[in-house]
């Protein structure tokens, strides 16, 4: 018997029972529609998160006051007042590991120009803070050491900046107020997008760290302090010798605990991976289970199939079918069944992630992987679920066959 | 020799307490081209050894010999073939397959058949056997929409398709009415003188008119067997037949409408 005859009395028999066999398919259809969805979903926040983790900077290690050693992770500022000016510069001069170290103070302040205002948060950084960041500048300049040295009036400001007091046009030069503090625009920054904490990141104003602790904030200690490794390699090294220096500085005896704490970029990285990795594999084992289900579905119907027709079976012995084309017939019907299930399940999958995508704004990468996985994963389902129910109809006896009501 | 032969064939069904002795020892010697009617009472036995003739089923005890080939000695698989290429078996409930049109119930042995018939090939061949039991304009209609006699002539042309050398029809003219048991039975004489072997089982004595041999079955014996003398030949009345119809066709009176 030829392929194409096998075929042919495959799709006569599906043709036969249409409404079923789309009913079979249906537990196939939205189990890998499902599968696509959730991994594409899953797979779009790993792509944000890690565009995020990138945007942080390269090599990153954040300083943070106080100890947080309890409760893992911590991204945000810090309350305690331990860490100084003067621990950023040492950081800087005496870890041959650390190239750039940038003691970071924000404050929430109106911003004013001419008759304009918007309430932004001033950083106070070093001069380096753009490099640490990987941060380009739009236009004009960064103030440089001279300026962080004199407290000069001057500031960097991002887009949203730009959009709301100056709408559109060149704010180099011109001078926004803040609290009275005349400050002359010198750079303007890139586009940056969204924080790891959803936060529009371009909302910013960059001032020299000496004007923005003394003359913006009226604090003294450093929220955050931002460190750059000089490679990845030496990451740990540096993460070492931040802590064994600021012990020293702070004075800390052996029995005490840190009164900072140093997070690399790779933690903060982890901590936002491991959530949405948690959030893909929670989707993921649910789309896994509607696969099963579906697959249970198309072998519950493969055995009721074959049951109800018995007599069909019995009639196709009795003209001369061998039990291997019987068993051959119900393999290619549940295969071809799931392998309709599948590609009717991408293409229902697709739709479903860029209609999510597109109303409901999450991100979400179309997986090559998952839509290959998913076409495997059913056709996998058809032969495994169909092989049972094919083998039980292909050992009938043609006359009990016939016989059977 | 004989092209069917059956010794001391027993069959038993069930077990224990339902036990039915079905067939108690059937001696039987067909020869090729012969014509076979098979009688007997309801529950006679009559089915039970079509179906062991037809290879669907096998028998408790006793041997058949199929063209002088022992039946019991294949497996299923060479059995299979005999069905699909040596015999054709029109069933006493016809057996097609529902949701499936005439034309593909027909064609099925074909999809069977060992050689590799081309798609066109097995659609005229199941079309010409549709047209061989008058029911060429009914290839596209499923068995639903088919009245119990052109089922059976369905049936029929399925059996005969894959050109048997022997055909096996249990009660073939049994649900139909006079005209078309002729034109079955005109059919199956003609089948005969080319030289298929043909038994099928009737419960009238009519048709086993056009037959050349009767057998009787009782109680699982075959109680009589013997040629018939006189036999007659079906073609001629089934024209007898269609000019009688026509003619009283012709005297029924206009019935008169209540004005
Ligand atoms: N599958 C079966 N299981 C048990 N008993 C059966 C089975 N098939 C037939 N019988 C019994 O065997 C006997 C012969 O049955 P069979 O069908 O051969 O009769 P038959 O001569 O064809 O009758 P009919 O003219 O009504 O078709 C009957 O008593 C019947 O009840
Ligand atoms: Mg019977």
């Amino acid at each position: 018997m030829k392929s194409w005859i096998v075929l042919l009395i495959a799709l006569r028999a599906i043709r036969r029972n249409l409404m079923r066999s789309l009913l079979t398919a249906l537990g196939i259809i939205i189990g890998v529609a499902a599968v696509i969805t959730m991994v594409s979903l899953g797979e779009g926040a790993r792509a944000e998160v890690e565009a995020q983790v990138s945007r942080l900077g390269e090599n990153v290690i954040l300083v943070f006051p106080g100890s947080r050693s309890l409760g893992g992770v911590s991204i945000g500022g810090g309350s305690a007042n331990t860490l100084t000016i003067e621990d950023a510069i040492a950081i800087r001069e005496e870890i041959p590991e650390v190239i750039a170290a940038s003691p970071e103070v924000r404050s929430q302040r109106q911003v004013i120009y001419g008759n304009r205002n918007w309430f932004t948060r001033i950083y106070g950084q070093s001069a380096d803070y753009l490099q640490i960041r990987q941060w380009p500048l739009e236009s004009g300049r960064m103030f440089d050491v001279d300026d962080v040295a004199r407290a000069t009036q001057v500031a960097v400001i991002g887009q949203t900046i730009v959009e709301e007091l100056f709408e559109g046009t060149d704010p180099i030069g011109e001078t926004i107020r803040v609290r009275g503090l005349p400050l002359t625009v010198i750079g303007v920054l890139d586009r940056k997008g969204m924080s790891l904490m959803g936060s529009v990141q371009d909302d910013i104003v960059i001032v020299p760290y000496t004007t923005g602790f003394q003359r913006i904030s009226g604090r003294s200690h450093a929220m955050v302090i931002n460190v750059q490794a000089f490679n990845s390699a030496s990451m740990g090294i540096a993460e070492m010798k931040i802590r064994d220096l600021l012990r020293e500085r702070h004075g800390l005896a052996p029995y005490q605990e840190d009164d900072f704490t140093v997070q690399t970029q790779e933690d903060v990285a982890a901590a936002a991976t491991e959530t949405s990795r948690v959030m893909t594999l929670l989707l993921a084992s649910i789309a896994g289970v509607s696969m099963l289900v579906g697959g249970i579905g198309i072998m519950n119907i493969m055995l009721v199939s074959v049951t109800e027709r018995t007599r069909e079976i019995g009639i196709r012995m009795a003209i001369g079918a061998h039990g291997k084309h019987i068993l051959l017939q119900f393999l290619v019907e549940a295969i071809l069944l799931s392998v309709l299930g599948g590609v009717l399940g991408i293409l229902g999958g697709m739709l479903a992630t860029n209609l999510i995508s597109e109303y409901a704004g999450w991100p979400a990468v179309l997986s090559e992987q998952a839509v290959i996985l998913a076409f495997s994963i059913s056709v996998a389902v058809g032969v495994t679920f169909g092989y049972f129910p094919a083998y039980k109809a292909s050992k009938l006896d043609p006359i009990d066959a016939l016989r059977h009501e | 020799m004989a092209v069917v032969q059956l010794e001391g064939i027993h069959k038993v069904y069930g077990s224990g307490g339902n036990r039915v002795h079905a067939l108690r020892g059937v001696d039987l010697k067909v020869e090729r081209g012969e014509f076979v009617a098979i009688m007997g009472s309801s529950g006679s036995g009559k089915s039970t050894l079509m179906n062991l003739l037809g290879c669907l089923d096998r028998p408790t005890a006793g041997r058949y010999l199929l063209d002088g080939a022992d039946v019991a000695r294949m497996n299923a698989d060479r059995q299979a073939d005999l069905r699909n290429q040596k015999l054709g078996f029109v069933f006493q409930n016809f057996h097609l397959l529902s949701r499936t049109s005439a034309l593909e119930n027909v064609e099925m042995p074909m999809l069977y058949h060992p050689r590799i018939i081309p798609r066109k090939q097995l659609r005229k061949r199941a079309e010409r056997a549709l047209a061989q039991v008058g029911l060429a304009e009914r290839a596209d209609h499923h068995p639903n929409q088919l009245s119990g006699g052109q089922q059976q002539r369905v049936a029929i042309a399925r059996a005969l398709v894959n050109e048997p050398q022997i055909l096996l029809a249990d009660e073939p003219t049994g649900n139909l009415d006079t005209r078309t048991s002729l034109e079955i039975m005109t059919l199956f004489q003609e089948l005969n003188d080319s030289g298929l072997t043909i038994l099928i089982v009737t419960h009238e004595p009519d048709i086993c008119d056009f037959t050349r041999r009767i057998l009787t079955v009782k109680d699982g014996r075959i109680s009589a067997d013997k040629a018939v003398s006189k036999r007659m030949v079906a073609r001629s009345q089934l024209e007898h037949f269609i000019k009688r119809a026509e003619a009283e066709a012709v005297e029924i009176p206009e019935p008169e409408l209540p004005a």
